[in-house]
């Protein structure tokens, strides 16, 4: 059970922190995104875990303002159209851009996830480790790779996944 | 003498079907001014600009519905795909008004379609897509009017359009590399599409690194003693090759031969080790199936003999559309960036850090502020004995 770089072939989903540095134009992951473009004709998938997450900040801003806030609302809206073109396009053997975390990934996660929680605890790794394990259940189970530029976490993943899905590609799309 | 005859792959177990786009599909151009009535234009010439002047070239135009407002101008593309144009509008003499403009690209044999035709659709939709504005030079001598179309196709639609002209490019390569020809499905899976990738790589690179997505190969050696040290040979090593032997693929239908070749996996981890171990030891000749996969996903094809495609074997046509490749990427990559930044666009920096802060899963944690000695249920008891 393991990590390992991805193949070209190896279809990725973006982590969060990826898509945000791509909504932030940061030209390392313009570049990321346009080497994949060149093999796979369409920008990586995302999974519905990061759609929840892309949404919530919109959402909770929007909420927080009672929805009087114009350019936050036209920014959730340009998201969704994002989210929306990603789910009708397929990727790899997936034939939606949005991977769901379905009856595979929630077993796949569960098993991390049992395995990973006292340990967890012990390094006081933060929270968040749920969400990164929700993120590479789906990933495997619809067998793509994670662009993340959180190595430490996935890496910790890896270590623990199920002889169904021993190995999670791992694309680090650093700064 | 190893009993390694082969490295069998395991197949990928669903078969996902993948969207196609709609190859006779009639393409739209938001309706547009133009300068002359339908009824002067003889000849008229398409070019994409953006895409350099290499794109295009004169149609032959036929007025024979004028009456109705209706031009239609053909192109012959391909011995087997047609361009054509319909223009509908106004037929006076004066100057016309609003244009509309569509395309479609016919094919004469729809029954039976080649993979080169399809590879040229596609092109041709993406181009007329990815446009900015598609140039209608109109030869009318002593004015050489110029109309700009506009094609807004969405970008899920232009993606599947790239992704099928590569397809189609591969199997071109294929076809040319292997003297065979395919019909060109209107359906697609997951599988084919792996298929027709391998058989490419193989053609173009011929040895090359496969993923191994954790369905890893299985080998098939006998259950006695020389079997018993072949299995603890294979898990001492890193990687593990396979004998020549030979490597072919079924597309469509038809089996692709891509001749004598080894198949290596790379870390190769063998799998219920000691259940084979114990099966070995048994010795009594029975085959037994062991299953191997790559740690690092990775598995090696080394195929020398397989099929060679020629250097100059595209027409001038046809090489300028697959060069144009890397243009066609550009212009849609830069689409996805612009969609990306629209995201934040207009916020400011503050605004920028709510909506992208990173969101609390920590739900699951709260079980030990619950339930711990100072947990909300403790405290909670505690003010109920006060009370």
């Amino acid at each position: 059970m393991a990590t390992a770089p991805p193949l070209p072939q190896i279809p990725l989903v973006l982590d969060t922190n990826v898509f945000q540095a791509w909504s932030h134009q940061e030209e390392s992951v313009r570049q990321n995104i346009a080497d994949y473009e060149g093999f796979h004709k369409r920008f990586p998938a995302l999974t519905s875990i990061t759609v929840y997450e892309i949404l919530s900040g919109f959402e909770k801003t929007i909420a927080k303002r009672g929805g009087t806030d114009e350019r936050t609302v036209r920014g959730r809206d340009e998201a969704l159209r994002l989210i929306q073109l990603s789910s009708m396009l397929p990727s790899g053997p997936s034939p939606s851009g949005v991977l769901p975390f379905d009856e595979t990934a929630a077993t796949i996660a569960a098993f991390v996830a049992g395995r990973l929680f006292e340990r967890v605890a012990k390094r006081k790794t933060g929270p968040s480790f749920l969400r990164d394990i929700f993120q590479a259940a789906a990933a495997l189970a619809h067998r793509h790779g994670v662009a993340t530029r959180n190595e430490t976490d996935f890496e910790l993943i890896g270590e623990h996944l199920p002889p169904t899905h021993p190995l999670l590609h791992l694309a680090l799309w650093r700064r | 003498m190893s009993g390694i005859r082969e490295i069998e792959q395991s197949l990928i177990p669903s078969a996902a079907w993948l969207p196609v786009p709609d190859i006779e599909q009639v393409l739209v151009a938001a309706p547009v001014m133009f300068p002359v009535s339908l009824r002067k234009i003889r000849l008229l010439q398409v070019e994409f600009p953006e895409f350099g002047g290499a794109f295009g070239g004169p149609v032959t135009v036929d007025t024979s519905n004028i009456d109705s407002g209706v031009v239609i101008a053909t192109a012959r593309i391909t011995p087997n795909l047609d361009l054509v144009m319909q223009l509908v509008g106004d037929s006076e003499d004066g100057p016309g008004s609003s244009t509309e403009a569509t395309v479609e690209i016919r094919h004469r044999d729809s029954e039976r379609r080649r993979a080169l035709d399809v590879f040229v659709t596609y092109t041709l939709f993406a181009l007329f897509g990815l446009s900015r504005r598609v140039d209608l030079q109109l030869h009318i001598p002593g004015i050489e009017p110029l109309v700009s179309l506009r094609f807004d196709t969405p970008l899920s639609t232009i993606s599947q359009y790239l992704q099928s002209r590569q397809i189609a490019y591969r199997a071109m390569v294929i076809e040319q590399a292997t003297h065979q020809q395919f019909g060109f499905p209107a359906t697609r899976s997951a599988i084919e599409v792996a298929t027709i990738s391998f058989i490419y790589e193989a053609i173009v690179k011929r040895s090359f690194l496969w993923p191994d997505n954790y369905e890893g190969g299985i080998i098939r050696l006998p259950s006695s003693p020389e079997g018993l040290n072949e299995l603890l040979a294979l898990t001492q090593g890193n990687d593990l090759k396979s004998p020549p032997h030979q490597v072919s693929r079924t597309l469509w239908g038809k089996s692709v031969y891509l001749g004598v070749g080894t198949v290596t996996v790379l870390d190769a981890v063998i799998e219920d080790g000691d259940k084979l171990k114990a099966m070995m030891e048994r010795g009594d000749g029975r085959e037994v199936q062991v299953r191997i996969r790559s740690r690092s996903g990775r598995i090696r094809y080394d195929l020398p003999e397989a099929p060679r495609i020629g250097d100059e074997h595209w027409d001038p046509n046809t090489l300028a559309l697959i060069d144009i490749e890397s243009r066609l990427d550009a212009a849609l990559v830069e689409r996805y960036h612009t969609l990306a930044a629209a995201t934040l666009a207009g916020l400011t920096e503050e605004e920028k850090a709510q909506v992208t802060a990173r969101v609390d899963f920590g739900a699951a944690f709260l079980t030990r502020e619950i339930n711990g000695d100072n947990g909300l249920w403790q405290r909670l008891l505690r003010f109920l004995k006060f009370r």
